[in-house]
């Protein structure tokens, strides 16, 4: 078409464009859009084709010859010999010397066409270049022969020549036949040649000298083939791997486009990004390279990357808010609320409605792992903020209230009386821990820090039934439109969850009523209500308990039930009074001389005579106290892990010199 | 500054040497002299000369291939179809511009602009499948299958068959 005519086309098709309504417009642009290619190869004159076909290999040339009649006319003219001349020098591994006696399309064939030049359907990487064929294994027996003498003999008896023309004749091995092998088409040509020349000797040596000529040109060829076919392998491999990457790359990139940075990122930091590489395995794009993905091949290769990065992103969510909790525990015993304060666990301060959950739901949380958390974020954060704030003073206050009440439940329930708080106090009121394995008995306050009680995994005693309340709506905490289970990443509880951890200590309450009663019997001694006796006033004002059962020269009032259940022996130790029972405390850091039952205040041991006075033993005492600190301090919060890499530990809280060892009762 | 008349009759104007990067444009101008008279280009659309006084502006001031440097069947040196990232992104059009390009190109005798289009054509052909091809270029396989399943096995020039 000349060029004027066709852009009074271009121009006819502009106007008429402009006048079209959207939705026949865009059938003629889509229509425009396919014409568009045809027009490319189709109306372009012919020496800018060739200019277009100067940038191909071989293979493009084979191939776009088998598309149509006019291309395959075009090309597989003699005249077009300097195309495949110069799509051989543009090979990516340049390809040797074309042999005198082929044409550029059949060596194109022979290197780039890798299937079985008999069958033309199995594919066949292997070439056998002393013929310059491929041959697959099924037609290989068909077309090859075994070299042997029996196979010179048989063809070439009559000739009387069989022993020169192993010389002369090309041999292959192939790696699925045993042996060397001859092709049959050549056996048979040579044969009939020589026969041709019967007996004429001049001509059988000018045959022989001929073939002898080929024969090394054809060696030559072919070792040069057998390298270039190596290196066209290497290549492959490495394009292969470099289109897989910058696929990849892409689909990372699109990723990223479409707000999955952290996603892809952590993906790729983990080394892995196996999302990508399935992704990039998916037939629609498999031989594609970078340059050649659409938006349509994102389309439907999406489901594939973005099912896994969900994946990652609530795993990113779920990193985010364990960081957050581990950050709120270190922050919680931080807190400056009095150390003689019963606080509330862990479990019960992210389960409860209360600052604290408030805090978690509503404060934005960054999935990015080298992010700061906003909650933490300076020394005045948020959350130092909320914990000193009055409203958790006043959700501790009411935490205390609604727990005392419970236990008033369990202990009204046990005794069936109504029963006031001051009840809590008396030494007949004994809780029990109901774990499998611990049956301890409790006393109040001291029950609302005892560790079963607030434990993830609590097996019960096989007589307690409880349900079970791992997961339940109210563990869960919602934030950034994801639902935690906090208890479960803390692997903590609220106190007493289910109701059933905590019961009445019958036998215990039983066993503190009869000791009542049998130090009434002493005349010596105070005389004791067991209506309105404390636990704090036994263990204070009466004389020391021993077991002799087990040796024990001064046994805690507290441990008492547990000895007496146990069938052990206990009696009072009348010898001692109020006064000889020793205060830590004071003997510690005060008087500085050993008495007979001196016991630590924190953990209530025993101290060896050579741990209390005296300046070489202060460092044992000293040590003794860190040790039970940080025991009292770990206690309360079942499920801690403290990682020094991700936080200090308390140090200022180990120095004994800034300890007031009394707050902590 | 060059005046420069589309086919669609729109008028735009280029700086002398942006416009003397078409070897058409600068023999016209050699030839007509000093002169403010307007450049006719009747092969050329409005559309399709403003992509290529983009292209034409961008690489201002960039040598011009010789005149003798026209590659002859003979020469067969290593050609690439490596297209610079700027290059790429300007040809990123619509296969009907593309070829509109193209055909300007070699219309205004820009070789380095004619060379991008072509080479962006050769990587669309590259490393497909027969099949493939025919669909990106809308053409028609008009062999009949028996002649298909030969095409395979004939290679040798259509001439020795």
């Amino acid at each position: 078409m000349p060029s004027q005519a066709r852009s009074k086309d271009a121009l006819k098709r502009q106007r008429s464009s402009q006048d079209d309504d959207p939705p026949r417009r865009r059938k003629k642009a889509r229509a425009s859009v396919r014409k568009a290619g045809e027009r490319i190869l189709r109306e372009m004159p012919l020496e800018m084709i060739f200019e277009v076909l100067y940038y191909l290999q071989p293979y493009d040339l084979l191939r776009l010859a088998r598309t149509s009649q006019d291309f395959r006319s075009l090309l597989m003219s003699r005249s077009s010999a300097f195309l495949w001349r110069q799509a051989r020098a543009n090979a990516d591994v340049q390809t040797p010397d074309l042999p005198v006696n082929m044409s550029e399309p059949v060596y194109a064939h022979l290197l780039f066409h890798n299937f079985c030049h008999f069958c033309l359907t199995t594919r066949c990487e292997k070439a056998i270049w002393e013929y310059r064929v491929r041959c697959c294994r099924k037609c290989f027996p068909t077309r090859f022969i075994p070299y042997t003498r029996e196979m010179l003999e048989k063809y070439y008896a009559l000739s009387q020549e069989w022993h020169r023309i192993s010389l002369v004749i090309p041999k292959t091995t192939a790696d699925y036949f045993k042996g060397t092998h001859v092709y049959l088409e050549c056996v048979e040509t040579y044969n009939a040649e020589l026969f041709s020349l019967e007996d004429d000797a001049n001509a059988i040596a000018q045959w022989f000298s001929s073939k002898t000529e080929v024969y090394d040109n054809i060696k030559t060829h072919a070792s040069a083939c057998r390298l270039w076919e190596t290196r066209w392998k290497s290549h492959q491999i490495l394009e292969r791997q470099a289109a897989r990457k910058s696929r990849i790359e892409w689909i990372e990139e699109k990723a990223i486009e479409q707000g999955w940075d952290f996603e892809v990122w952590t993906k790729r930091a983990a080394g892995f990004p196996s999302f990508a590489i399935k992704a990039s395995r998916h037939p629609s794009i498999n031989k594609k390279i970078k340059s050649a993905l659409n938006h349509s091949d994102w389309v439907k290769i999406q489901s594939l990357v973005l099912e896994p990065l969900q994946l990652q992103r609530s795993m990113l969510w779920k990193q985010a808010m364990d960081r957050r909790l581990i950050h709120l525990q270190y922050a919680f015993i931080e807190t400056s609320l009095p150390h003689d304060m019963v606080l509330p666990s862990i479990g019960d301060l992210i389960t409860s409605n209360g600052p604290i959950k408030q805090l978690l739901e509503t404060t934005p949380l960054d999935r990015n792992p080298l992010g700061v958390d906003t909650i933490f974020d300076g020394p005045f954060s948020l959350c130092a903020r909320t914990l000193a704030s009055p409203e958790f003073l006043a959700f501790v206050t009411k935490w205390r209230r609604d727990k005392e009440g419970e236990l008033l439940n369990i202990l009204q329930e046990a005794v069936s009386r109504k029963c006031s708080e001051s009840d809590l106090c008396l030494a007949t009121t004994v809780f029990k821990c109901n774990a499998r394995g611990c049956g301890k008995a409790l006393y109040y306050p001291d029950v609302f820090l005892h560790c079963c009680a607030t434990a993830y995994s609590f097996q019960p005693e096989r007589e307690v039934s409880m349900s079970d309340t791992s997961g339940s709506t109210s563990e869960l905490v919602t934030a950034e439109g994801n639902t935690f289970d906090c208890c479960k990443m803390l692997t903590v509880k609220p106190w007493n969850d289910g109701g059933k951890r905590i019961s009445f200590y019958h036998h215990a309450s039983a066993i503190f009523a009869s000791e009542i009663f049998r130090l009434n019997l002493n005349a010596d001694a105070p005389r004791l209500d067991p209506r309105t006796t404390t636990i704090q006033q036994i263990v204070n004002e009466c004389p020391t308990i021993c077991c002799r059962s087990c040796s024990w020269a001064i046994l805690s009032w507290l441990d008492l039930p547990e000895h007496q259940i146990a069938g052990h022996e206990t009696t009072i130790h009348w010898a001692t009074s109020a006064v000889n029972v020793v205060n830590s405390s004071e003997t510690s850091s005060t008087s500085g001389s050993w008495v007979f039952g001196s016991r630590c205040t924190l953990c209530w041991g025993l101290f060896h005579p050579n741990s209390v006075g005296g300046s070489s033993s202060s460092s044992a005492q000293r040590k003794h106290v860190k040790g039970a600190l940080v025991y009292r301090l770990e206690q309360p919060y079942p499920g801690l892990i403290w990682s020094s890499s991700l936080l200090p530990r308390p140090v200022k809280l180990l120095s004994l010199n800034s300890l007031d060892t009394d707050r902590y009762f | 500054m060059v005046t420069l008349v589309t086919s669609d009759n729109e008028k735009f104007t280029a700086d002398k040497e942006v416009a003397e990067r078409s070897v058409l444009i600068k023999n016209m101008l050699e030839d007509v002299g000093e002169s403010d008279q307007p450049i006719p280009l009747p092969n050329v659309s409005s559309s399709v000369l403003k992509k290529v006084l983009e292209y034409c502006e961008h690489h201002r001031g960039e040598p011009l291939p010789a005149a003798d440097a026209d590659t002859t069947q003979d020469d067969t040196r290593k050609r690439t179809t490596d297209i610079s990232e700027w290059d790429q992104k300007f040809i990123t059009v619509d296969q009907e511009m593309l070829f509109e390009i193209i055909l300007a190109a070699n219309y205004l005798d820009i070789k380095s602009l004619l060379d991008v289009g072509c080479k962006t054509v050769a990587n669309m052909i590259k490393g497909k499948t027969p099949e493939e091809i025919r669909k990106l270029f809308n053409i028609v396989n008009d062999f009949t299958p028996e002649e298909e399943a030969q095409i395979k096995k004939e290679n040798e020039w259509a001439e020795d068959r």
